[in-house]
């Protein structure tokens, strides 16, 4: 069966406005009130039917040149010339260069010059050193004379527009110009010149035939319309079918932040480990940030260039009340719990002093604080913060998996039982090992290494059992299993990144292009 | 952590037995020394010689920080020489005495001499390191402590510490061709402008002469140029001068031990004080620490028995005897300063029984795991914006005052915290909002493609004096529009479709705020109580943020909205 003939709305316009003549496509665009891009694009459409006939004409279009313009206005230079040499009788040359009061430019009385001896129209004669000008006869009869040339560009200009070849050779006629000063004109670049491709329209007999209803069309559309739905139009309707393949057009969902998303990952694995979340402030009092821990107040993580220090308020509110009198006694003779303490002088100012919290540890204690029953098992994935120059590698701000167990019978082969389990869960696959380390707030303390299928062995993060003087002041009598995980380098693994940075990328088409993973 | 060079040829020497370089490195690992780096060296025909290694050492073991006190715990656990190591000590006959003036200043000085000594180039070069590291760590930059190292036969005993006035103290200073006085050291050469601030608010400098009055050291700045030690000296004499005793007479014996490990023979000096008896150093008399079977198997769940405790300890260079059933008393050398407590002693039981060959064990006991009920609400609000087609954005907390001073949408809280000790001037104040955060953010990606829509969920910090930690810190949440044409019914149209979904019935009253257009502004009320803000930014704001589309923000206080 054959193809019904289908029209999309603009070739159904194009269609009707043509006949079987040749029709330009600016004389459309008048009729149909069509732009030409829609125009050429239907046209053609049309033509691939075989409703329509596109012509294409190469033609030069002419138009004056701004020099031509010029010469419009004043006449050609050697005319101006000539009227002057006829009136001052024959001269030297050099005279003619520097007369002022012929008033043409100098660059164009030599212009003028060599149309002149051109033309014939003077000649030059040497005298005493000199080279004298006169004017030949026909010189003298092309003062009178009407000229092509000046005609031609006048009518030129007075057209307004760029001419085509069948237009130019009627002005040639009306100016009486002949081809070759046509030539010389073309030459001596008063016209500007342009090939230009023409097209024409007509309608084939096929087309004729679905103008005049002779042959039943289609009418054919871009977009399904409610009315079409409603109007039972549909049914008639052709939609114009897409170019399905096409690469689809760019868009941005809405996204969560890639560093975030890997964090609530994290969180979801030790969540389901039997982990508790808890949160602190990051602007804390050393206590809870050291004393608490047992760090005593000189140690070097307390100093300027390990820890950010408020300017202004200095210090937080802190009473020596029973807590307090048990961390002191604890770092200045080790009180009860069995430590020979560090024996110095402990200061209730320095400990109420406010920093932005360095660890995360400082939230383990607080919740050591207020839970004092077993089992405990919390996790805190929280900001820290420590003094550093921002680069790729080192960042000033930096998240925490901090996690403590507490419960009795607990043991150092437990503690390490714990952390596997979340290594693992983080890196999966990963082999674990411990390095024996040293923090102050625990004993014994483990350093975590993973080795990662790409990257080899990596350090995950510190850990320990907490020691006596740090849990009995806050009368916890059980052991705490304690670690904090450097999450910021799993999580520039996860993601592919080698800027720290990006973790908190500020380029939002990084964040919109990353893969969600 | 400090890191250490050391010889693999020299540490093996010291060992006594050939350990392959991987075995040592895995070894190593094992007893607090970490493997960071090894280099080849190469001989004359290209072949390799030796490898030099680089190890981090915890920070509570000066002891390693040389490569003899780790070839002395890597002969316990290779079981080549166990249990406590013995140091035979001469007297020197050589007193030094402590006068009165030095008390306030700097009170403390412990000394030794060595004599013999073959000194090596490597030898130097262990010595310096290990003299350095323990002055940069655990005297504090030479704080609590210093160590001076000097020719014992270019001076004449008996010495005496005092306290003198700069202007008083005369003499060459180490590598130095003029005398100088006390202030010009402090000023003019290098380790004077270094450590200047250790004395300088003292009227007196402390100082160290011999019977003559000649100089060897002004503590802890720098020796006399007359003392310098080079290849021929063949008698050393150590003074250590400080504010903490206890680190003074730790550092003292961890260098002579680490001398005296090398063959050279370890005299004693009298320490005469003008308000207590004498006392001579070095000591090597081994401090005792009760250790419990009980605790230990309680800590480490390794079910030990007295015998293995003992075995372990003796690989680790303690000695012990049987109190009871379950106490030891453990001897400990005096070159250890790591034991607090008993904990410490048990976690050297734990190294000595092996990091890699404990077995990793789970416990029993059940706990029921969950997130903060603020988190599961962050969760719901980011899930909300993303379906509106927002994306989330991570800023710092720390940020520039010019940022937060520029945009001010919560007018009654705009005091702000600053940081003392800022590292760069972009990172300066704590954000009191996250709105400059967002507008910051959008200032960075103009030339991408429109609109742009972000949100971020975080913490500020409010000053609060009402609180004991002055500042609150407040999580917020705060998004932003920009786009060629967008206004205040776009954002309105978004905290409509946050707060309605989310349950929280609100008023909009119209608002005054000189971050906004005039008319384009409103406050936003949850319960009588105002949370928040939103509204079209007045162009004066954006073009300080080189900002040339209309931008409509929002920002509220999380917790308000949390408990409605």
């Amino acid at each position: 069966m054959k193809q019904p003939i289908t029209l999309f709305e603009t070739e159904e316009i194009v269609l009707n406005a043509l006949n079987d003549n040749l029709t330009g496509v600016e004389s459309l665009a008048k009729t149909t009130l069509l732009d030409i891009a829609q125009i050429n694009s239907a046209a053609f459409s049309l033509q691939e039917k075989g409703l329509a006939e596109i012509i294409e004409e190469k033609d030069t279009l002419h138009s004056i040149s701004d020099e031509g313009k010029k010469y419009v206005k004043t006449n050609l230079p050697e005319i101006r010339l000539i009227k002057y040499i006829v009136k001052t009788g024959a001269l030297p040359v050099k005279e003619l260069l520097m007369a002022p009061e012929h008033g043409i430019e100098k660059a164009e009385v030599t212009i003028g010059l060599n149309w002149l001896k051109k033309k014939k129209w003077v000649t030059l004669k040497k005298k005493n050193d000199e080279t004298i000008i006169s004017v030949t006869e026909a010189g003298k009869e092309a003062e009178f004379k009407p000229r092509g040339e000046e005609a031609f560009l006048y009518l030129l200009a007075e057209a307004k527009k760029a001419l085509g070849s069948a237009e130019v050779s009627s002005l040639l006629a009306e100016a009486n110009l002949a081809p070759e000063s046509f030539a010389e004109i073309k030459k001596r670049k008063l016209l500007k010149e342009k090939e230009v491709t023409t097209r024409m329209f007509q309608l084939t007999e096929l087309g004729m035939k679905v103008q005049a209803g002779e042959i039943k069309s289609l009418k054919e559309a871009s977009k399904l319309t409610r009315d079409d739905i409603t109007s039972g139009r549909w049914k008639s309707v052709v939609l114009k079918p897409y170019n399905v393949t096409a690469t689809p057009p760019t868009v941005y969902p809405g996204k969560k932040q890639p560093f975030l998303e890997f964090l609530e990952e994290v969180r979801r694995a030790v969540i389901g480990m039997g982990f508790q979340e808890a949160k602190g402030p990051l602007i804390e009092m050393e206590f809870w940030n050291f004393d608490a821990l047992f760090q005593a107040q000189d140690h070097p993580a307390r100093e300027i260039h390990d820890t950010y220090y408020l300017k202004d308020p200095k210090y937080g509110d802190l009473e020596l009340d029973d807590l307090r009198k048990r961390v002191k006694a604890t770092h200045e003779n080790g009180w009860t719990t069995g430590s020979r303490g560090w024996r110095y002088p402990w200061s209730l100012k320095r400990a109420s002093r406010l920093i932005l919290r360095s660890q995360t540890t400082s939230v383990s204690m607080r919740f050591l604080h207020e839970h004092k029953t077993p089992p405990l098992k919390m996790f805190c994935l929280d900001r820290n913060f420590r003094p550093d120059v921002l680069d790729a590698t080192h960042a000033i701000e930096f998240y925490q998996l901090e996690g403590i167990v507490g419960d009795r019978n607990l043991t150092l082969k437990h503690h390490l039982g714990y952390l596997k389990q979340i290594v693992v869960e983080l890196i999966p696959g990963a082999e674990v090992k411990f390095k024996p380390g040293y923090f102050p707030f625990t004993e014994p303390s483990v350093e975590v290494f993973a080795r990662h299928p790409k990257l080899g062995w990596i350090e995950v993060g510190g850990s320990g059992i907490f020691r006596p003087e740090v849990v009995k002041p806050f009368n916890v009598d059980f052991q705490v299993l304690a670690w904090g995980i450097g999450i910021a380098r799993l999580a520039m693994i996860y993601l592919e990144y080698d800027d720290i940075r990006d973790l908190y990328s500020d380029n939002l088409d990084l964040l919109r292009t990353k893969e969600v993973r | 952590m400090p890191t250490i060079a050391v010889s693999y040829n020299d540490l093996i020497g010291l060992i006594g037995q050939k350990i392959p370089l991987e075995t040592l490195e895995d070894r190593l690992f094992y007893i607090k020394a970490e493997v960071e780096d090894i280099t080849p060296l190469y001989g004359a025909s290209n072949e390799i010689i030796d490898h030099d290694l680089q190890i981090e050492i915890t920070s509570d073991r000066p002891d390693l920080l040389s490569a003899s006190g780790l070839a002395r715990v890597l002969k316990g656990i290779y079981e080549i020489e166990m249990g406590l190591q013995k140091f035979d000590v001469d007297s020197s006959g050589i007193q030094c005495t402590v006068d009165s003036s030095v008390l306030n200043v700097r009170p403390y000085i412990v000394c030794g001499v060595v004599k013999n000594v073959h000194l090596t180039d490597a030898l130097v070069r262990q010595l310096m390191q290990l003299q350095e590291k323990i002055h940069d760590t655990h005297c504090r930059k030479r704080r609590k402590g210093s160590i001076g190292l000097h020719n014992l036969d270019a001076v004449e005993p008996p010495f005496t510490y005092l306290a003198e006035k700069p202007e008083n103290i005369n003499f060459v200073p180490l590598n130095e061709t003029e005398e100088m006085n006390g202030y010009e050291i402090l000023r003019k050469i290098p380790k004077g402008r270094d450590y200047a601030h250790v004395i300088s608010d003292f009227d007196r400098y402390p100082l160290l002469v011999d019977k003559n009055g000649d100089v060897l050291s002004l503590p802890p700045i720098i020796n006399g140029d007359l003392t310098r030690v080079d290849m021929d000296t063949k008698n050393l004499f150590f003074d250590v001068t400080g504010t903490d005793e206890y680190i003074i007479t730790y550092a003292l014996h961890i260098i002579l031990a680490d001398l005296y490990d090398r063959g050279a023979k370890i005299e004693s000096v009298e320490i005469i004080y003008p308000d207590k008896t004498p006392d001579v150093y070095p000591n090597f008399m081994p401090s005792k620490m009760n250790l419990s079977l009980k605790n230990t198997n309680e800590l480490l769940g390794f079910g030990l028995n007295l015998n293995d405790l003992e075995t372990i300890l003796k690989k680790m260079r303690f000695d012990s005897k049987t109190i009871d059933d379950d106490t030891l008393e453990v001897l400990i050398p005096v070159y250890r300063p790591d034991f607090l407590h008993e904990v410490d002693l048990i976690e050297d039981v734990s190294i000595g029984y092996g990091y890699d060959i404990m077995e990793p064990e789970l416990p029993q006991s059940m706990t029921v795991g969950g997130e903060l009920p603020l988190s599961t609400f962050e969760r719901k609000i980011k899930d909300l914006m993303v379906g509106m087609g927002f994306i989330e954005v991570l800023n710092y907390v720390l940020t520039s005052k010019y940022d937060l001073e520029t945009i001010s949408p919560f007018t009654e809280f705009n005091e702000i915290t600053e940081i003392a000790n800022p590292v760069s001037e972009k990172y300066t104040v704590i954000r009191n909002q996250l709105l400059p955060g967002l507008i910051s953010f959008l200032s960075k990606n103009l030339h991408s493609a429109f609109p742009q829509k972000i949100f971020e969920i975080g913490p500020v910090g409010i000053p609060d004096s009402s609180v004991i930690n002055k500042v609150r810190t407040v999580p917020r949440i705060s998004a932003a529009i920009t786009d060629y044409a967008t206004s205040y019914e776009h954002i309105q149209s978004v905290v409509g479709g946050l707060l309605n979904n989310l349950g929280i019935p609100f008023e909009l009253k119209s608002a005054v705020n000189p971050s906004f257009l005039k008319g384009r502004v409103a406050d936003v009320f949850v319960k009588g109580v105002k949370v928040g803000i939103l509204g079209e930014l007045h162009p004066e704001v954006l073009l300080k943020f080189k900002l040339e589309n209309p931008t409509a923000v929002y920002e509220f206080d999380e917790l308000p909205l949390f408990e409605t």
